[in-house]
């Protein structure tokens, strides 16, 4: 369920003499707080559901009713301080957060309108629908072919046709092939920390993703693989799905179509990054991206 | 605090290095040939033999005890000197009262045995007897400074004298009165003379005074083991020869003395008289027997080796048919009873079978005799250094040394030679001599058997414990388990080996499917051998397998694991794929602790499975008739027992009949266990080294 779709509220400046609260310090008592989302997302074809996910570490609650959607074959960024929950909701899609004993997850998410959460779900069958790339590169110990082609492989593929079709298909994609193609069963920790997170994101859409999955993936690589891949991700756009977490705003505000502010596991504001970035609705959001704190 | 850990460190380094070294250097020259030497002694024996150890001591006076004539008018020729210095030098320094004073007890007491012992007062009645000797005691206390004073005096004015005999002489004398003294009195004299003081007395008194003195006296010497085996002609296989019993130039290095190493009946060291064939001398000359030996022992060991291996290969073969028969007729007979007619008639096929084959069995015998008989006609006429002469066989020589007579080059060749028989050859001469062969194998063998056990089930239990486990007592109390497994006694080990896998297990299988030849040979599972020995060592390795890949697999970044699953794989195939190929060197370490620590252990091993000597080996090309219960293991034997390294170290040192010529054995099978081991981990590392190359833990 979408909630507070605000349209035509002006954006709280210090001038416009406010009456109301600071979300802000609301969350931080601990009150509920309810996000604002833009009117451009109300009637855009999600590839995912968000709805109403709750999510607990033991006793402590780290997500508190996130409800958005994200939209079809666009890039959107979950922005926000470190510690405001954007990598844990990242998680929740492919269930990665499962690994971690103690957690608990309340309301459900959907994709493509497959329920993710429900407990008879098969965890491993959904993962293979999405890919995941993380913050710093993890190739496999194996070749770069073999890693590229390994979602096919534990999939049963066997065909040799079929893996070398793929791993050209999917390092084009992920702008690697030129660089890499005489050397394909060199092993994949021989390349340089831009080139294993372009290799890692190859592995991620080898396997054709309805959703592909960014946690911070330039935050470990110097600024011209950072650049790389920021133009790899604007040629995904379009085939791929994309949900992308940084914690750098101006990376965000390049490369992605749609922002989501997150703050203390909650989700504060939500639009079009243009608007965003230019014009948000909320005090807090834009003092956030004019890097007034966090 | 730098200097104290480093010297820690060098220290321990040292200690390895120095005991590395001694072991080297010891079993690399066992095998040198050594000159044959000819000894001839004062005491008119000749002996000949390789000088083998030898050993400084200090000869002293109590050397003197038991020896008789020639040597010992020798050693009183080397003693007295030493002895006039020692009182020299204690007269010079004033100061022998203060050194009899030091003595007195001693000097006292020895008298007051003397006394108890001399004629007189044993023959005197029994309670008179302490009365004398009290009486005695008293009077001898009394006359101390006054035997002192006298005692200095004569000392003094004998050490004037140059000739430097006369200490020796007054020495003697005083022995020589004192012996007559105490032999001639009647017990009523004895008395008198002891209480008045009188030249009785004195004569005791000065010869355990003079001993007493000549305690500390000790001339430097140094004996020589010489090997002079022929074991079966003088009952002995080592003779020491102190220097001083050596005559002067009675050491000689003669031409042509011969060690002749032989199958049975130990080492001969002899000259060679004649060469005979069909009996009758065809040389005589040792130059020339030693042109024409080569030949003609190398053409006899052929055919004794073309015999052993006749009767292993064929007669082994013809035997178990012949066993596979009995056997069969033995299982019938316990199936239907003794007094069936199935049993009646498989006596009868058997006998058939029996029939049937004597012709072959004939033939066999009449090939070994045949090839016995032609060897029998080549024999080497062999003269001791005391003139014994015997005849010996040319097929039981295993190799002929004119140690005297070879060049540098030859020598080498025996060297190596004698190498190649110790890692090729079986043992002789109850393990002293030979090879060890047998031991190696065994070693290794067992050794590759037990790490093919352990390493599976080490992997599991260790992929359990730290993927699948969730934390709690029973993990915990698995893990305490495992770790407290480690600091087990080895032997323990070998006692639940023995007792679960040799009486139960075994015992079962024995049951089961080898009851024929149960009854009739004794148990084959049922005890100790290469299968039970193999899963005891095994199990005694465990931990180290376990904790090693514990380590390994929690090393695997999680960030690869995550990756994996993100990818859509089960926590199974990301072990599978991932987290096990990049664990593996560290698995490999594992096994490469475990192999070593496996090879090492003995006290385990004397329980469940290693012996002495073997009388097949394990692996037998020849018979691929081995099975474990119903599954065949082709020319594996897992039942046998086999030798070992370890044990055969322990064998030779302290079980052999021969320990002395034994004891170089030891060293250089201590050196090739030693480099066994090395060499099974460096081809381990070299196998991890391999894998990490895989795996360049290189970060961006």
């Amino acid at each position: 369920m979408i909630s507070n779709i605000e349209s035509g509220q002006p954006a709280r400046g210090a001038s416009s003499g406010d009456e109301q609260p600071n979300r802000l310090e609301m969350i931080t008592r601990g009150e509920h707080v309810d996000a604002v989302i833009h009117p451009e997302l109300a009637d855009r074809s999600s590839v995912l559901d968000i709805d109403n996910v709750c999510l607990w570490y033991g006793d402590k609650q780290a997500l508190f009713d996130i409800n958005m959607i994200i939209p079809d074959g666009n890039v959107t960024a979950l922005i926000g301080p470190s510690g405001c929950g954007k990598s844990t909701l990242l998680r929740c899609v492919n269930r990665m957060n499962d690994l971690i004993d103690s957690v608990r997850l309340g309301g459900d998410m959907r994709l493509n309108g497959d329920s993710i959460f429900s407990p008879n779900v098969d965890v491993i069958a959904l993962r293979k629908r999405m890919g995941m790339v993380f913050q710093k590169p993890n190739p496999f110990p194996m070749s770069i072919f073999e890693n590229v082609v390994y979602p096919l492989r534990i999939d049963g593929e066997r065909d040799r046709n079929v893996l070398e079709e793929v791993c050209e298909r999917a390092l084009r994609g992920a702008a690697l092939w030129d660089e890499v193609k005489d050397r394909l069963h060199e092993s994949g920790l021989g390349l340089s920390g831009g080139q294993q997170q372009r290799l890692c994101i190859a592995r991620a859409i080898a396997s054709d993703p309805e959703v592909l999955l960014l946690d911070e993936p330039c935050s470990a690589l110097d600024p011209i693989a950072t650049g790389k891949i920021e133009d790899l991700i604007d040629e995904l756009r379009g085939d791929y799905s994309i949900l992308i977490v940084t914690h750098n705003m101006q990376q965000a505000s390049r490369v992605s179509d749609y922002t989501a502010f997150m703050y203390l596991g909650h989700l504060i504001e939500y639009g079009p990054t243009v608007s965003l970035f230019t014009n948000p609705k909320l005090k807090e959001t834009e003092d956030y991206v004019m890097g007034r704190f966090g | 605090m730098l200097w104290l850990t480093g010297g820690g460190l060098v220290i321990c380094f040292l200690m390895i290095v120095m005991l590395l070294l001694y072991v080297l250097w010891q079993g690399l020259t066992t095998f040198w040939p050594q000159p044959i030497a000819q000894v001839e002694t004062i005491d008119g024996r000749t002996l000949l033999g390789e000088a083998f150890a030898s050993d400084s001591y200090d000869l002293k006076f109590s050397h003197l005890a038991g020896q008789s004539g020639v040597v010992r008018e020798e050693l009183e020729d080397l003693l007295h000197p030493a002895f006039q210095t020692v009182v020299q030098e204690v007269v010079d320094s004033g100061s022998l009262s203060d050194r009899l004073e030091m003595n007195r007890p001693m000097i006292l007491r020895a008298v007051a045995t003397q006394v108890k012992l001399a004629p007189a007062v044993q023959q005197s009645r029994p309670e008179k007897r302490t009365a004398i000797v009290s009486e005695i005691e008293d009077a001898l206390n009394a006359r101390w400074d006054e035997f002192v004073d006298r005692l200095s005096e004569e000392v003094s004015s004998n050490v004037g004298d140059v000739s430097g005999d006369s200490l020796a002489t007054a020495w003697n004398a005083a022995s020589t009165a004192a012996e007559s003294a105490l032999g001639q009195l009647d017990a009523t004299e004895f008395q008198r003379q002891f209480s008045e003081g009188d030249s009785v007395l004195y004569s005791v008194w000065a010869r355990d005074a003079w001993t007493s003195l000549a305690m500390p006296v000790g001339v430097p010497m140094r004996r020589r083991e010489f090997r002079t085996e022929n074991y079966e002609l003088t009952n002995e296989h080592f003779n020491w020869v102190s220097d001083f019993e050596i005559k002067p130039d009675g050491e000689t290095f003669p031409e042509w003395a011969t060690l002749l190493e032989r199958i049975e009946g130990g080492r001969f060291y002899g000259f060679p008289a004649e060469l005979r064939i069909d009996g009758k001398a065809t040389e005589t000359e040792p130059a020339a027997i030693w042109a024409a030996f080569p030949e003609l022992h190398a053409e006899c060991r052929e055919r004794w080796l073309e015999g052993k291996e006749i009767d292993e290969i064929d007669g082994g073969a013809f035997n178990r048919r012949r066993e596979r028969e009995r056997l069969e007729l033995i299982e019938v007979g316990h199936k239907f009873g003794k007094d069936s007619t199935e049993y009646r008639e498989a006596q009868a096929a058997l006998q058939d079978f029996e029939r049937a084959n004597a012709a072959e069995y004939q033939e066999i015998r009449s090939r070994i005799e045949e090839l016995h008989q032609l060897n029998s006609r080549y024999a080497i006429l062999m003269r001791t250094v005391d003139g014994q002469e015997q005849e010996v066989p040319l097929a039981e020589i295993v190799r002929a040394v004119p140690a005297n007579h070879i060049d540098s080059g030859e020598k080498w060749s025996i060297y190596l030679s004698r190498w190649r028989e110790f890692l090729f050859d079986n043992p002789r001469e109850a393990n002293s001599e030979g090879g060890v062969y047998p031991a190696i194998f065994g070693t290794v063998v067992m050794t590759l058997l037990m790490s093919i056990a352990v390493v599976p089930f080490g992997v599991l239990a260790a992929l359990y414990l730290r993927e699948y486990a969730k934390g709690g007592i029973v993990v915990s109390s698995v893990r305490i388990a495992i770790n407290n497994l480690a600091g087990v006694p080895s032997i323990v080990f070998g006692v639940f080996g023995v007792g679960f896998f040799c009486y139960m297990v075994g015992g079962t299988i024995d049951e089961v499917f080898y009851a024929a030849k149960t009854a009739d040979a004794g148990p084959t599972y049922g005890t100790g051998g290469l299968f039970w020995a193999s899963l005891t060592l095994a199990l005694l390795t465990l931990p180290v397998v376990i904790v090693a890949t514990e380590e390994a697999l929690s090393a695997v970044p999680r960030s690869m694991r995550e990756g994996s699953l993100a990818c859509g794989a089960t926590k199974w195939q990301t072990i599978r794929r991932i987290v096990l190929p990049r664990a593996l060197p560290g698995i490999m370490t594992g096994t490469i602790l475990a192999m070593a620590r496996g090879a090492g252990e003995v006290a385990p091993l004397m329980l469940v499975g290693a012996v002495k000597l073997a009388p097949h080996l394990v692996v037998d090309l020849h018979d691929w008739s081995g099975s474990f219960g119903p599954v065949p293991t082709g020319a594996l034997h897992p039942e046998r027992s086999f030798m070992h390294l370890g044990f055969h170290i322990f064998d030779l040192g302290f079980q052999s009949q021969n320990s002395e010529a034994a004891k170089p054995m030891v060293y250089t099978t201590t050196l090739l266990l030693i480099g066994l081991i090395a060499v099974m981990n460096i081809a381990a590392i070299w196998l991890r080294a391999q894998l990490r190359k895989k795996f360049q833990f290189s970060q961006f």
